[in-house]
């Protein structure tokens, strides 16, 4: 017998009782429990291993939100929940000032969204959105450029939709000759109605009508440049405001 | 372990307790005293873990040492049960109703062989014969447990596999 040959059978003569080794270990850790009780308790276990994966899941998940954020994802991208979240996230944190910011520029998204395709489900919330971001708006405190950017996103969102998805989007006609309107304040949200004609009317309620009797001549002029049609709001129609105030 | 992470003290119980239970059965070829022994070690590992100051050294050798310590104390305390017949040999951990005569016979030889190869080394390299290849540990953790200088104990370990395979030799 070789050397080695004896080693491994004395190893195997000294080798523990298995039930020994069982009964020693629920002994030891039992013990060990007991002299560090309050890091070992079981729920405070639980409790560490489920803050480590949830601690883990949000760093994920918030890393894919600010990414799918600032790159701003598109409906169809499994993101875009996400992107969502991190809006509504951003704008919770945000000050009342960048409020009024953020909710402009997060309505622009939503009818950009819609421009690219999304369903009329989202046209609907980006009608909301937007009108929402409008509201929000103090009127008497606008801004010349204020008034501008609003006559000009109204614009995109009430038109753009229309080459897209005909309902429940809310689309104005578009058409280069036929008239877009928005039509006076009362109604909740916009609803598409279908005219005779086939040809399709926004209803809208838009509560700083007098504010766009005051828009500078060059947004309205952009206004119609998007559009390629004269917008209507309530009994203005900006057509005969720009001819009265800028020709 | 000292942070009170219960893993960790499950790994150091998987880690160390077969080596230090061969130690012991080994040093005192009692099953009974070995177990109790493993047993109390590894509940004084436990209630001295904060002690452990791991700038002053590695913690594996800090528990050989209190392992060797507490083999000391049982000596110490005339618990010993000294060998006298191979009967006295720790029992292989396969139950006895799973062998037949020849496999016994077999047993009770090998057993004879490690019997005489155990009694025939010196008390001294007897701990060091179970400490480097029953509880396989490195040379430097040897050599801190017992105070010795590394190169002499390479030399002292190579004299007791020379006297180990001249026992074999003679035996076979």
């Amino acid at each position: 017998m070789r050397f080695n040959t004896l080693i491994k059978r004395i190893r195997k003569e000294t080798e523990p009782n298995p039930d020994f080794a069982h009964h020693a270990k629920e002994r030891y850790l039992a013990l060990y429990e007991a002299v560090f009780p309050a890091k070992n308790s079981p729920w405070k276990v639980y409790l560490m291993r489920a803050a480590s994966v949830a601690a883990a899941c949000m760093v994920v998940l918030g890393t894919a939100s600010v990414y799918a954020d600032q790159s701003n994802v598109g409906v169809q991208s499994p993101l875009y929940p996400l992107k969502r979240v991190s809006e509504s996230v951003r704008f919770a944190v945000s000050s009342d000032e960048k409020k009024q910011e953020l909710q402009t520029e997060l309505a622009v998204r939503r009818v950009e969204e819609v421009e690219k395709g999304g369903s009329g489900r989202l046209a609907m919330e980006a009608n909301a959105e937007l009108k929402q971001s409008l509201k929000s708006l103090p009127v008497r405190e606008l801004s010349v450029p204020d008034t501008a950017l609003r006559l000009e996103q109204g614009a995109t969102l009430f038109v753009a939709p229309a080459e897209e998805s005909p309902s429940p989007t809310p689309t104005a006609s578009s058409t280069p000759d036929s008239e877009s309107a928005l039509l006076p304040p009362g109604t909740p949200e916009a609803t598409p109605t279908e005219e005779p004609d086939g040809e399709s009317e926004i209803e809208i309620d838009v509560e700083i009508e007098e504010e766009f009797e005051k828009a500078p001549c060059g947004a309205i002029k952009r206004a119609k440049e998007k559009t390629d049609v004269w917008l209507k709001i309530g009994d203005t129609e900006l057509e005969e405001l720009f001819e009265e105030r800028c020709e | 372990m000292k942070q009170g992470d219960l893993v960790a003290a499950s790994r150091v119980y998987e880690l160390l307790m077969r080596q230090t239970y061969g130690f012991y059965v080994s040093r005192i070829r009692d099953r009974e005293h070995a177990q109790d022994l493993t047993q109390d070690v590894f509940m004084r590992l436990v209630r001295s873990i904060q002690q452990y100051d791991a700038s002053k050294g590695d913690f594996v050798v800090w528990y050989w040492k209190m392992v060797r310590n507490m083999l000391i104390d049982f000596f110490r305390k005339g618990k010993t049960s000294a060998i006298t017949d191979i009967e006295s040999l720790p029992e292989s951990a396969i139950p006895a109703g799973d062998k037949d005569v020849t496999e016994e016979l077999d047993e009770k030889n090998r057993r004879s062989l490690l019997y005489e190869c155990l009694q025939g080394l010196e008390e001294e390299e007897r701990e060091l014969f179970e400490l480097r290849f029953i509880s396989e540990l490195p040379y430097s953790d040897i050599a801190a447990i017992v105070g010795k200088n590394e190169g002499a104990l390479r030399v002292a370990v190579n004299r007791i596999k020379k006297k180990l395979e001249a026992i074999v030799k003679d035996h076979t």
